[in-house]
């Protein structure tokens, strides 16, 4: 498959698989042209390109989170960016969903949210294994692990505005 | 057999189990309430996810962003050049009309002029040109119209243009033996560190208001309301960029 048709297919699903692990569009953006510029020049079976597409973006995201001394700030850049771009502001009951999920994803650990994600774009667990360095063993267990944590912070997020509210 | 662990039964959820393996923990599932039980939860918490998750999606801007990506490709070598200079033309005439006292105004228009009376030949070139080598890149969105850009451990030799783009984000590029550069990006602000003697481009975005350059420490280009200035070594203009080399 020649670069653009592996573009369209492969850039819709690493932007969705981006944006919901950083939350910003904009990053989610950047971090996937990057991705998929770095892909520029290179050879590999389509299959090897997308797990290398995954690992690198992931790594990327890694590495900007890193870099961002303060993640409240990028946090709050963010949010300030969604009326406008990111989220269809068409309720209330949406836009506390919304950042109840968010908050619940940024309450789990980078790699479990990673391979979350992950799971939810098709990645085999093989693929998801290369991408964050574990073992393919041990993926089913990590998985199933941080989906309750996901839920556990779900569920908390959820206590949390009814007491507040 | 032995009741499965969680990670076999998220596995065989995920379809991660095949063959005879995948008939024991069902048919295991079959005969086990306990273990049947933990499966429904797991599958019933996959479920929860995928909805919770889908409330946060975007659509991807797959058309722009294929856009850019294939403007790394493109500028990534000297033949994309001719193609730019048709892209910068407009752009430069616009943004010499918007900026007071522009010193690069008369420069700019004069080459808007010329570039405006040749272009079928400019469109010739570009289309007859080879496919430019891979180039590396970042894009940023500035922040409050604020853009700064540094280049830091630039080597000599190092050819640099700055133009004016009608994108909303303003991105920095870089090619041959500057092609290994890393890049660095913040809000508003993008580092370019260790290109070698190449050619970085860099584009100043629509909604760029205050804008700075510095290489190696020094500042080469500044430009906010009260206009543009040139400060570091630019070469004679040939065209709606301007032009530095790192001095040797």
């Amino acid at each position: 498959m020649d670069f653009d048709s592996l573009f369209r297919r492969l850039y819709p699903q690493l932007f969705r698989y981006l944006h919901r692990l950083t939350g910003s569009a904009d990053a989610a953006d950047d971090l996937a042209q990057e991705s998929f510029s770095r892909l520029l020049g290179r050879s590999m079976p389509d299959d090897d390109a997308r797990r290398w597409l995954f690992t690198v973006a992931t790594n990327l995201a890694r590495d900007a989170a890193r870099q961002t001394s303060n993640r409240r700030r990028l946090l709050s850049l963010v949010a300030a960016e969604r009326p406008d771009r990111v989220v269809p502001d068409d309720t209330v009951v949406r836009r506390e969903s919304v950042e109840a999920v968010r908050a619940a994803l940024d309450g789990i650990p980078a790699r479990d949210r990673a391979m979350l994600l992950m799971r939810e774009e098709g990645l085999r667990y093989q693929e998801i294994a290369q991408a964050v360095g574990v073992a393919p063993g041990s993926v089913g267990t990590l998985i199933a692990r941080a989906a309750k944590k996901f839920a556990a912070a779900y569920l908390e997020q959820g206590r949390g505005d009814e007491s507040s509210g | 057999m032995n009741h499965p662990d969680e990670g076999t039964l998220q596995a065989l959820l995920d379809g991660e189990v095949a063959g005879a393996d995948r008939a024991d923990v069902e048919g295991h599932l079959a005969g086990c309430a306990t273990c049947r039980e933990a499966y429904d939860e797991a599958a019933a918490r996959a479920r929860a996810l995928r909805e919770a998750l889908s409330c946060l999606d975007v659509p991807a801007p797959v058309a722009p962003a294929r856009r850019r990506v294939a403007a790394r490709r493109r500028f990534g070598g000297r033949a994309a050049l001719p193609w730019a200079a048709v892209f910068v033309l407009v752009a430069a005439t616009a943004l010499s009309a918007t900026v007071p006292g522009s010193p690069l105004r008369r420069w700019w228009s004069a080459a808007a002029e010329r570039a405006t009376a040749a272009p079928a030949s400019v469109q010739a070139s570009a289309a007859a040109a080879p496919a430019p080598e891979p180039a590396s890149g970042v894009s940023v969105r500035p922040v409050d119209g604020r853009l700064r850009v540094s280049l830091v451990d630039a080597a000599p030799g190092l050819r640099l243009g700055v133009r004016f783009g009608e994108a909303s984000r303003a991105s920095v590029t870089a090619s041959g033996e500057a092609a290994g550069a890393s890049f660095r990006t913040g809000p508003g602000s993008i580092e370019v560190r260790g290109a070698g003697p190449g050619r970085v481009e860099v584009a100043i975005s629509r909604a760029v208001k205050d804008f700075s350059l510095s290489v190696n420490g020094r500042v080469y280009l500044v430009g906010d309301g009260a206009g543009l200035r040139v400060s570091g070594p630019a070469s004679a203009p040939a065209g709606p960029e301007i032009e530095f080399e790192v001095p040797r």
